[in-house]
């Protein structure tokens, strides 16, 4: 033991009360016993480190590093230090360094249960499940009488795929258990235990494993929905068929039950894509469509065993289908029956029968108040005309008829000019037509109908950043903003709305900011960043709770959290936007004045001053570690501290020094994640080409080929390809023979 | 104890997720076990005070006897939990030794900086190709 580490008793015994007051989360009297303590012990590098740890909770980060990093250099064997140093790094998001500070302070002390369960959980967030295992066994076998831990291990083996052992972990839990009531934590262990041998792959174990819990399982609803899809995957038809009928029986909507239900009766579907099942034959047509009549006679409400027939039929039957379905709809008022019946128009057939019959309910409407010729039932309410215009109009905007449309719409709007939706289509069918500021002057129109709305408020902003008018857009959406923010923009970018930031992002880039267009780009991988780390506390609570199904649904879900449409559009922003400043010669001082709109000069000749200001800045506030926190970490750290933003035209964006590198950091996680959306590879192509490395450019460029060989820009891709072959002949000639080999297969 | 556990029962997003974990420190056995009764609304009084302590009390006998039960059967579950742990651990490592005696390292470096790939990887994909680089090369690349 280190001999500056031992204190007199005194001390000691003050040294366990700043501990204490640490759990108790008493940091400004924590504060004043570690200074008593350092008044006679100056160089005691725990008391040092609690001291900075307190700090750090005291919203003195700077201060509380330099105070942790003394207290190391003081004691470098301590745990206590390296552990407070992995909470300040924790503290501040930077898992990889918190790790590292806890391997180190697990060397000194291997069987510390707060440093173990600290590790636990940054190696669950940064996904190094094989370390997990080894932190979850330490745990267990100091305290095996703690249930999560026996459940974390378990979570642990699961996610490295090693089925046999989650379930014997479990096995050995549950076996420890005494018998108690139901109650909920106990029946979700008993699922997911279940989960694990479906997961496994083993069926039919899974089932029997179902009918021995059933009495203890809470979720009774979730137990039957396995036990059904259990008995379907076994191929036990009746009684998964019975299985079905049940659900069905229970919730008559559920498109998951009937599709169900259809996949028993031997039209598997996948369950999902079940627009692959067009082309069946008659018998077979009719076969599945009797299923669907069938509920429909026994369960008249249900809008799902009307609506899913649609996607199966064809020619006449599907003509009287979507007749009855469209009329009842249409004298109801169902402002949505377009959205839901655009989908069949992928079948041109479809597209075709609908479009008939709506223009026929629209003339007969007009004419004599009935949805056809032979109206032998009572005349239709005049909303029905109404709704058959504006169905009528979002066809025709489909089609890209803008004319048309707005005929259709206009008079529409002359039916009834205070429908908020007519204008808002109309305001639509303007914008696919090109006409931008006409679109919209018209959404604003709409919105004026209903100042209470904030979807139609939202919606004439969204069409006036399309319009480049930020201000006017921003101006309205603060009317629904806080007013006690500093800014429209502020509280939206607090409140993480994706949308607004990629419209603006967008809208900038048209304007040629790109700095500010940056800057929104980045501000929405900033919301994923925060996505990410919210999961974090979910690592204990969730094994507390044993909610552990959706723990690991979650888990999965933030894995593939960057996959989202909202990230690769934001994405492809960036990347176009750094592009366009690679491509920028540089001149002496980083800028080509030549290039520059007046205002993009004045802004350069301001960016001295800022940076000298910023400059400045940071000399104060620079905290004194030697790992530069990310610089995604910077503008965080500006909002907490003051509302004003330090730099609100995205200075930093446009002075980085290798625009390439900063896309790749776009790219790298759609390569991982979105391997099959051609925009990854497409942008990927951009990126490698310019930077001369060919391979990865060939490897993007393949890539897109596989996923859709008819994009115009694939073709164009492929010249250019070629062309920077032509002018760098590569120097390897395994490369130059792979490149040919690769070519040959592409064009 | 009491505010401990009620706090620790909130998912509460903490801005620097510390909290939870602190709250739970040294949490023992009986402790965990007793949440669920410290959820439950508390009488007020020596009554309260009372029949919190009976509760107590027979949970602390239940547990005993449960305890010697499953005691033997528990230690072996624990010993082959280890044995595995070990045994997980040294296959990991395995995974990431590879023979290289055959590669070339020039291959391996031409791999990774053509195509930006870790050298494990690199090597991989020479191995897996019978230390043919154009077939390496191309099998990244169609990847």
């Amino acid at each position: 033991m280190n001999a500056k580490r031992e204190l007199p008793a005194k001390e000691n015994a003050i040294f366990k009360n700043i501990l204490r007051n640490y759990e108790h989360k008493q940091y400004k009297k924590g504060l004043k016993l570690a200074d008593t303590i350092l008044k006679k012990f100056p160089e005691h590098g725990e008391t040092l480190a609690m001291k900075g740890l307190f700090l750090n909770n005291l919203e003195k980060k700077e201060e509380g590093y330099e105070f942790v990093k003394k207290g190391l250099r003081y004691d470098l064997t301590s745990h206590i230090c390296w552990h407070v140093f992995g909470l300040l790094y924790r503290s501040d998001k930077n898992y990889e360094e918190a790790a590292k500070c806890y391997t180190h302070a697990l060397k000194y002390n291997k069987n510390d249960m707060q440093i173990l369960r600290d590790f636990a959980l940054l190696q669950t967030q940064m996904r190094h499940y094989d370390a997990l295992i080894e932190t979850r066994t330490q745990m267990l076998q100091q305290k095996p009488t703690n249930p999560p831990f026996w459940v974390g291990l378990a979570i642990a083996y699961q996610l490295v795929g090693k089925y046999d052992l989650a379930i014997q972990t479990l096995e050995a839990h549950e076996s420890a258990l005494r018998e108690m009531p139901v109650n909920f934590e106990h029946s979700e262990l008993l699922m997911y235990h279940n989960r694990l041998l479906e997961e496994k792959g083993d069926i039919q174990a899974a089932l029997e494993h179902l009918n021995t819990i059933e009495p203890k399982v809470c979720d009774k609803r979730a137990l039957k929905e396995k036990r059904a899809q259990f008995l379907l995957k076994l191929n036990r038809s009746e009684e998964a068929e019975k299985a079905y009928r049940q659900l069905i029986s229970e919730n008559p909507d559920s498109y998951a039950y009937i599709r169900g239900l259809i996949a028993v009766k031997g039209f598997d579907s996948g369950m999902k894509e079940d627009l692959s099942l067009h082309d069946l034959t008659a018998e077979q047509q009719s076969t599945m469509l009797g299923i669907f009549d069938d509920i429909q006679k026994d369960y008249p409400r249900s809008n799902a065993a009307r609506n899913l027939p649609l996607n199966y039929a064809k020619g006449e039957n599907f003509r009287n289908r979507a007749d009855v379905y469209m009329q009842t709809a249409l004298r109801k008022g169902v402002p949505s029956l377009f959205v839901d019946i655009k989908r069949l128009y992928t079948n041109a057939e479809k597209e075709r029968i609908v479009e008939e019959l709506v223009t026929g309910y629209a003339k007969s409407l007009e004419e004599n108040g009935h949805f056809n010729e032979d109206g032998t039932q009572a005349i239709e309410p005049p909303t029905a005309y109404l709704w058959t215009l504006y169905f009528l109009a979002q066809h025709y905007d489909k089609q890209r008829k803008t004319d048309l449309a707005l005929q259709t719409i206009d008079k529409a709007i002359e039916h009834t000019p205070t429908l908020v939706e007519l204008y808002m289509t109309k305001g639509r069918i303007l914008k696919h037509g090109g006409k931008i500021e006409a679109a919209a002057r018209v959404m604003n129109e709409a919105r004026e109908l209903d100042l209470q709305d904030r979807f139609i408020n939202s919606k004439s902003a969204k069409y006036y950043i399309r319009d480049d008018k930020i201000a006017e857009a921003e101006k309205i959406l603060g009317l629904f903003t806080r007013p006690d923010a500093a800014s429209p923009l502020q509280d939206l970018t607090d409140m993480q709305c994706m949308w607004f930031a990629l419209e603006e992002g967008d809208s900038y880039q048209r304007q040629g900011k790109l700095g500010k267009a940056l800057k929104r780009y980045h501000t929405v991988d900033k919301f994923f960043a925060d996505y990410f780390d919210d999961q974090f506390d979910f690592h204990t609570y969730c094994l507390r709770k044993t909610t552990l199904r959706s723990y690991i649904d979650s888990l999965q879900f933030e894995d593939n959290l960057k996959s989202s449409a909202y990230y690769i559009r934001a994405a492809n922003g960036a990347v176009k936007a750094y592009m366009t400043l690679a491509d920028i010669p540089k001149t002496a001082n980083g800028m080509d004045e030549a290039n520059m709109t007046e205002a993009e000069k004045k802004k350069a000749r301001n960016k001295a001053r800022k940076a000298e200001l910023k400059a400045q800045k940071d000399k104060e506030n620079k905290p004194p570690k030697k790992e530069q926190v990310k610089e995604e970490a910077a503008p965080k750290k500006a909002d907490v501290k003051k509302p004003t933003d330090e730099d609100p035209d995205g200075e930093k964006y446009l002075k980085t020094q290798d625009p390439l590198a900063s896309a790749l950091e776009w790219i790298h996680p759609l390569e991982q994640l979105a391997p099959k959306v051609i925009d990854t590879h497409l942008l990927g192509f951009e990126v490698y080409l310019r930077k001369g490395s060919l391979l990865l450019a060939l490897k993007a460029l393949v890539n897109s080929h596989k996923i859709d060989k008819n994009n115009g820009q694939v073709a164009k891709n492929v010249t250019r390809f070629k062309e920077a072959v032509k002018a760098h002949p590569p120097t390897n000639e395994d490369v130059k023979a792979v490149i040919e080999s690769q070519l040959a297969t592409i064009s | 104890m009491a505010a401990k556990s009620t706090s620790a029962n909130q998912p509460e997003a903490t801005q620097n997720g510390k909290k939870t974990a602190e709250v739970e420190k040294s949490a023992s056995t009986k402790q965990d076990a007793d949440d669920e009764a410290e959820d439950e609304p508390v009488e007020k009084g020596a009554k309260g005070e009372a029949s919190k302590d009976m509760k107590n009390v027979t949970r602390y006998f239940e547990e005993q006897a449960e305890r010697s039960v499953d005691a033997d059967m528990i230690q072996k579950a624990l010993k082959t939990l280890q044995e595995e742990a070990v045994a997980h651990k040294v296959a990991v490592a395995r995974k990431q030794q590879i023979d290289r005696t055959n590669i070339s390292k020039e291959h391996i470096e031409l791999i990774m900086n053509e195509l930006n790939v870790p050298k494990l990887t690199a090597e991989k994909a020479l191995l897996d190709n019978n230390n043919d680089i154009r077939a390496a090369l191309t099998h990244l690349i169609s990847q």
